[in-house]
């Protein structure tokens, strides 16, 4: 899948850096990768990539120098997969393979301005969970004027979703396999006609030369689907639908990533075998710490999804809510922070590091992007944030922000931070007031 | 950190029998201690006998068949306070909705003893909370104090009729605002409907029951009245719920004109009134600083509980009631990336919280002759990743977590 | 043999003859639960003026009979069981809406009775799964809805009516936003000032609401209230001991988690019919709480579409998880009838009490059980069809 997903990644890849740039991060403790830390190490950035890290690098002349002493640099964290930052998260039809989120995006959301602050430096925006085949997600940074200049890939799989509508389960999955039975069959019909109209030439029974029609572009995405040329991202809503989302990727084998609804945990016995067989990723919901209800004693105690994937040796990616989306707004600030949504998950019994990767290396490895991005290396993309203070104290904010190389969030000039601290002395300070 | 843990599994292997009403002195020794102010310290022990802390010092002797439980690599803090929550009131029905003005109503008598959010609140550490009447009236009523284990269950309320809750801006006028359909003669028709309708029943219902503390000489005043008049006499504080810049400043004003022993609830835009507040020397108990929506036009700010500590008010944390909140100890931690400092904002949800409270004799302190509401600690606990181990009520050993899992770094 | 015969071909003109009848009966069966612990193997009942005036064992070669003298009749149900008839104590079978005020929640002084309509079908459905007596019950609406009637339903019979006890309700159901309480905090709020200013004042002073409530206090008038969640059985167990009340609680779903605040109340506990999703919990409950020796009775009879007897499934359900047939009977015989205080005339078989029987083909908690016949003060009130059902035989004149 790796592979399906970098050769378009390479071909939009867009980089909107001035030639011959070089950025040196100065004297931060670095966290490479989960499993190691440099202390008082120096980042060589160029042409937004890491050139080199080291203690005594030295920094040429021509450098941008920012001072990380003290601070704590680390990779900028990726988000597996969102629904923010869209006009709307789904057509009101069912099937609609041939959507893309490039066509929905809002540069200007303040979900990624919220991103930004979070940390995030690559984010798989999809269509939402209410259709069967919402369309193509797209792979981009929370940074840019537009879609474009935003995307690291432009087509980053499909997203399916299993939650089934007011027709029921039975329903929607007729509905999913009806589309991709009907690609199959409307693919073999246009072979056939194709084959038929070259026997025609060869007979001379045409005056045509050339075989002009091309096939439904309606269609294509999902016969790419079934071709195994894109990933399918197979939202799950709970327990119960993980049987046909299993059903449904041995019967049509294509590259599948799995996101799990929050009681997904209960099937893990039933999907760890297969995952484990078929090589199939895990993006967990949000809600790293869940109340359950024993239906039987009615007694409730709290259950960490995660933990029961790792003990189970799954590897997973977690994921943060979305602040300012249409939908799904959260409650709390503190699950839209990657920092606090690892803590929770480090309380839960996961270890920090299994954690750490399940926001950087692990999904930049299921968006086929293991070689570029979440990790702090020579040759990789410098998706890097620097933070006041290791991640899981308190005090930890996200003061810089650099993505390819270039430096777009400084805490320090963020409007709404000045906006949100410091004391206003009259109600006259502000204009809303 | 790991390495360091083994003591304490092993001491948990060795003396399995913690049970509930244990008798024998306890000594905890090894952690850091946090004892209610300042910083963590080294090498503090703390004795535990009766259901009370006998004694807190350095080195501290065993006495004859006590246990000793050795606490290297955890962190101690009193057991959390939590200044307002609506543990085990049953919801949307926190609230006497058939008057404004309930004073009387204690919430005590419709609390569920019995209901896991008490135990999901202690598995946060929350040893003790203020559950209070929702704010969907003007005078809500009467506050309750309440362990969150240990105990018969009755026992479990250790002060009841703490505050007196009143709720300022646009919520409790927000109900009488006929919706389409309702009756004329329905209780949807009454005042008050606006925030100086609201006003207008504090005073009126303070008025009346001065009017009647005259006129009742010789009898006793009914419910609502005593209530009223404690609140008038200082007897209890009254809490008063405001959001808004306006709003808080209106409290001032009746706490001005009524004398009243006045804390601030929630205060989401009391950034504007640091100084104020600090010279009133009314304390606050901040609404959840990770919720970031708030009723009547406040807004919520990232450091509004540092700038409050900062100017001397005493502010206390509270989870709220239906905010959707965190757990206590990381609302301490939110206010902390605020800019709050760490010993601030421990502080906030112990030993403050009980002086704001008033219970500052019983519980929110390591110290000689206080109930022995104790947490150890996995890490620091502001630290994310941060979980109790073992949380004592009153002695007794109420949550206990021997697995070691991630540490958090 | 010859006896049965002619009897068998002079039914139909015989049971019409019993049903108007007031004649004395010699009730014979194989075995009958005189209470819910006493068994009598081959007894017999002498019935009169709608009264059990004797009960006597038959030798067991049959050759002693009993009463055969003094009975004018003979009912003859072969190896058949008989037990008391059923009460259930919270019945609430009238038109819809009939049976709660709306406008206020404190309405002490209505009276179900008022709602009772005795020509309802759904009487005889009850006869047919052996509830002889109910309490109509006000419904749970209302904080305090109105006294609750002990009644025999039927066409046939309903002189027997009496006041049985205040219902009173601190459920959700209870609650509503147009009037006071809207809260369980309110509602206990309401019937602390309304029972704390009967106290204050006195008889003269007293407003219509405090005279009504006025009985209750001290242990008068018993009180049924219904709490369903732990803060509901608290509140209501705080009520009971403050204001000394003579009191039971109906529901009781969360009671499984107060045990002990049950346990040290010791009040009876009147259950709701199993819904057929009950948790185990639910299920084990009646065992609980006799092992805690709380009384437990059963109630909330009515006539669902499936036609099943709710008593009877309460019944078995709570011994299939723990409770003794003895106690499950007694929940649907006894318990309520000492609850009522109206041990003298219902819930047994003793001598002295309402000849009201059931008669069935089994012990009634088995779930093969058939009803076979209902006496009610002595007049047979229904009997099971088909030829297999009873055993009649009569004998005419007193010699």
């Amino acid at each position: 899948m790796a592979r399906s997903l970098t050769i378009p990644a390479l071909l939009f890849c867009t980089t909107v850096l001035p030639s011959q740039d070089i950025l040196a991060i100065k004297g931060g403790t670095v966290r490479l990768d989960p499993l190691t830390i440099l202390e008082k190490a120096t980042i060589l950035i160029k042409d937004g990539r890491i050139e080199k890290i080291g203690k005594d690098l030295e920094i040429p002349w021509n450098a941008k120098v920012l001072d990380a002493s003290g601070k704590y640099v680390m990779p900028a964290w990726i988000l597996a997969q969102g629904s923010g930052g869209l006009d709307r998260e789904n057509e009101n039809m069912p099937v609609t393979p041939y959507l893309s989120v490039l066509d929905s995006l809002d540069p200007v959301s303040l979900y990624f301005e919220t991103a930004r602050r979070a940390g995030f430096g690559v984010l798989h925006i999809t269509p939402g969970n209410n259709c069967a085949i919402g369309g193509q997600g797209m792979v981009l940074k929370p940074y840019g004027k537009t879609p474009e200049q935003m995307a690291l890939l432009e087509r980053a799989g499909m997203k399916i979703s299993l939650q089934a509508g007011s027709g029921g389960r039975t329903k929607h999955l007729a509905t999913i396999l009806k589309a991709f039975e009907g690609a199959l069959l409307a693919k073999q019909d246009f072979d056939r006609r194709k084959k038929e109209f070259e026997e025609e030439k060869k007979n001379g029974a045409t005056t045509k030369t050339e075989w002009e029609e091309v096939f439904d572009p309606l269609q294509q995405p999902l016969l790419d689907l079934l071709d195994g040329k894109i990933t399918g991202f197979v939202y799950i809503p709970s327990a119960a639908d993980v049987p046909a989302a299993i059903k449904l990727c041995r019967k049509y084998r294509f590259p599948a990533v799995f996101i799990l609804g929050n009681d997904c945990y209960k099937a893990a016995d039933l999907l760890a075998p297969f995952v484990r067989k078929r090589k199939i990723p895990l993006i967990l919901d949000w809600q790293i710490e869940r109340i359950e209800t024993d239906p039987v004693t009615g007694k409730k105690k709290i259950v960490c999804p995660p933990k029961v994937f790792a003990d189970k040796g799954l590897e997973f990616c977690l994921t943060t809510a979305s602040v300012s989306g249409r939908f799904r707004s959260s409650p709390s600030l503190a699950y839209v922070l990657p920092q606090w949504q690892i803590g929770a998950a480090v309380r839960g019994g996961v270890p920090f590091e299994e954690a750490l990767a399940a926001f950087t290396t692990r999904p930049a490895s299921v968006l086929g992007l293991g070689d570029r991005v979440g990790k702090i290396a020579p040759g990789f993309d410098a998706y890097i944030q620097v933070l006041s203070a290791a991640p899981l104290e308190p005090e930890s904010v996200v003061e810089y922000l650099i993505l390819e190389g270039k430096q777009v969030y400084d805490r320090s000039k963020d409007p709404r931070v000045k906006y949100l601290t410091g004391r206003k002395t009259t109600a006259n300070d502000e204009g809303n007031h | 950190m790991i390495h360091s843990k083994i003591p304490l599994v092993l001491s948990i292997l060795l003396a399995p029998a913690f049970l509930h009403g244990q008798t024998s002195p306890l000594l905890l020794r090894g952690a850091r201690v946090f004892t209610g102010e300042g910083p963590f310290r080294e090498g503090l022990s703390i004795l535990v006998d009766g259901g009370k802390i006998r004694a807190v010092g350095k080195d501290l002797p065993a006495p004859k068949g006590a246990r000793i439980l050795d606490l290297e690599g955890t962190w101690i803090t009193p057991g959390l306070i939590d200044g307002n929550t609506s543990l085990g009131l049953p919801s949307p029905h926190e609230n006497e909705e058939s008057s404004e003005v309930t004073p009387q109503i204690k919430v005590s008598e419709g609390l569920d003893l019995g209901s896991a959010d008490f135990r999901f609140a202690l598995h946060g550490g929350v040893t003790t909370a203020c559950v209070s009447p929702g704010g969907k009236n003007v005078f809500g009523g009467l506050d309750v104090l309440v362990k969150t284990a240990g105990g018969p269950e009755g026992a479990r309320i250790f002060k009841d009729a703490v505050g007196l809750r009143i709720t300022l801006g646009t919520m409790p006028g927000m109900g009488n605002l006929a919706f389409r359909g309702g009756r004329s003669d329905s209780m949807y028709f009454r005042r008050p409907t606006t925030r100086m309708g609201t006003i207008w029943e504090i005073r009126r219902a303070f008025y009346e029951a001065q009017k009647n503390r005259e006129s009742f000489t010789g009898k006793e005043p009914d419910r609502a009245t005593r209530v009223l008049l404690a609140a008038l006499d200082h007897k209890i504080m009254v809490r008063m719920t405001a959001r808004s810049d306006a709003d808080l400043r209106t409290a001032l004003r009746l706490a001005r004109e009524f004398k009243l022993r006045l804390v601030l609830d929630e205060a989401v835009d009391a950034y504007y009134l640091c100084d104020v507040l600090a010279a009133a020397g009314f304390p606050v108990i901040a609404a959840p600083p990770s919720v970031p929506q708030a009723g009547d036009q406040a807004t919520p700010h990232l450091d509004t509980i540092a700038l409050l500590a900062k100017a001397g008010v005493k502010v206390a944390l509270q989870t709220g009631q239906g905010l959707g909140a965190q757990a206590l100890i990381r609302e301490a931690a939110f206010a902390v990336r605020g800019g709050l400092p760490r010993t601030k904002a421990l502080e906030a949800v112990t030993s403050v919280a009980a002086e704001v409270l008033g219970v500052e004799d019983r519980v929110g302190r390591l110290a000689k002759g206080l109930d022995a509401d104790i947490v150890v600690w996995s890490a620091p606990p502001l630290r994310l990743g941060s979980r109790p181990l073992r949380i004592y009520i009153e002695g007794n050993l109420v949550h206990s977590e021997a697995s070691g899992g991630g540490s958090g770094r | 043999m010859k006896a049965g015969a002619v009897a068998f071909l002079v039914l139909p003109f015989l049971l019409t003859s019993l049903l108007d009848a007031q004649r004395s009966l010699a009730l014979r069966v194989g075995r009958a639960w005189l209470g819910p612990d006493q068994k009598l193997e081959r007894p017999v009942f002498l019935i009169d003026g709608g009264k059990i005036v004797d009960v006597a064992q038959r030798g067991k070669d049959g050759s002693s009979s009993p009463f055969a003298s003094q009975a004018e009749r003979v009912l003859d149900f072969g190896e058949a069981v008989a037990t008391a008839g059923f009460l259930d104590l919270q019945n609430l079978t009238a038109p819809p809406g009939e049976l709660h005020e709306r406008v206020e929640s404190l309405t002490p002084r209505l009276r179900a009775e008022d709602a009772y309509d005795p020509f309802l079908p759904s009487w005889k459905e009850l006869w047919r799964r052996g509830v002889t007596s109910i309490c109509l019950s006000p419904d749970d609406q209302n904080l305090a809805g109105g006294l609750a009637a002990f009644l025999k339903p039927g066409p046939t019979e309903w002189k027997a009516r009496e006041e049985a006890f205040l219902k009173m309700s601190l459920t959700r159901s209870m609650l509503n936003r147009e009037r006071r309480p809207t809260s369980l905090l309110g509602a206990v709020d309401y019937l602390r000032e309304v029972f704390e200013g009967i106290g204050r004042t006195e008889p003269p002073a007293w407003d219509p609401l405090q005279r009504a409530m006025a009985p209750c206090l001290e242990g008068g008038r018993t009180v049924g209230i219904a709490a369903s969640t732990r803060a509901e059985i608290r509140a209501a167990l705080n009520l009971v001991k403050e204001f000394r009340l003579r009191a039971f609680l109906i529901g009781v779903e969360e009671g499984a988690d107060e045990m002990e605040a049950l346990r040290a109340a010791g009040i009876p506990v009147v259950l709701r019919a199993f819904a057929p999703s009950a948790p185990k919990r639910a299920l084990e409950l009646p065992a609980r709480l006799a092992k805690a020796g709380i009384p437990v009775a059963f109630c909330g009879e009515s006539t669902d579409r499936y036609g099943l007897s709710r008593l009877r499934t309460s019944m078995y359900f709570a011994i299939r998880n723990g409770l003794p047939p003895s106690k499950a009977l007694a929940a649907v015989t006894s318990v309520p009838a000492e609850i009522l205080k109206l041990k003298d005339r219902v819930g047994g078989l003793f001598k002295g009490r309402d000849a009201d029987v059931c008669i069935w083909s089994r012990a009634p908690w088995d779930p093969r059980a058939r009803l076979l016949a209902v006496l009610r003060d002595g007049t047979l009130l229904w009997k099971a069809p088909g030829k297999d059902a009873t055993k009649v035989s009569t004998r005419t004149g007193a010699r």
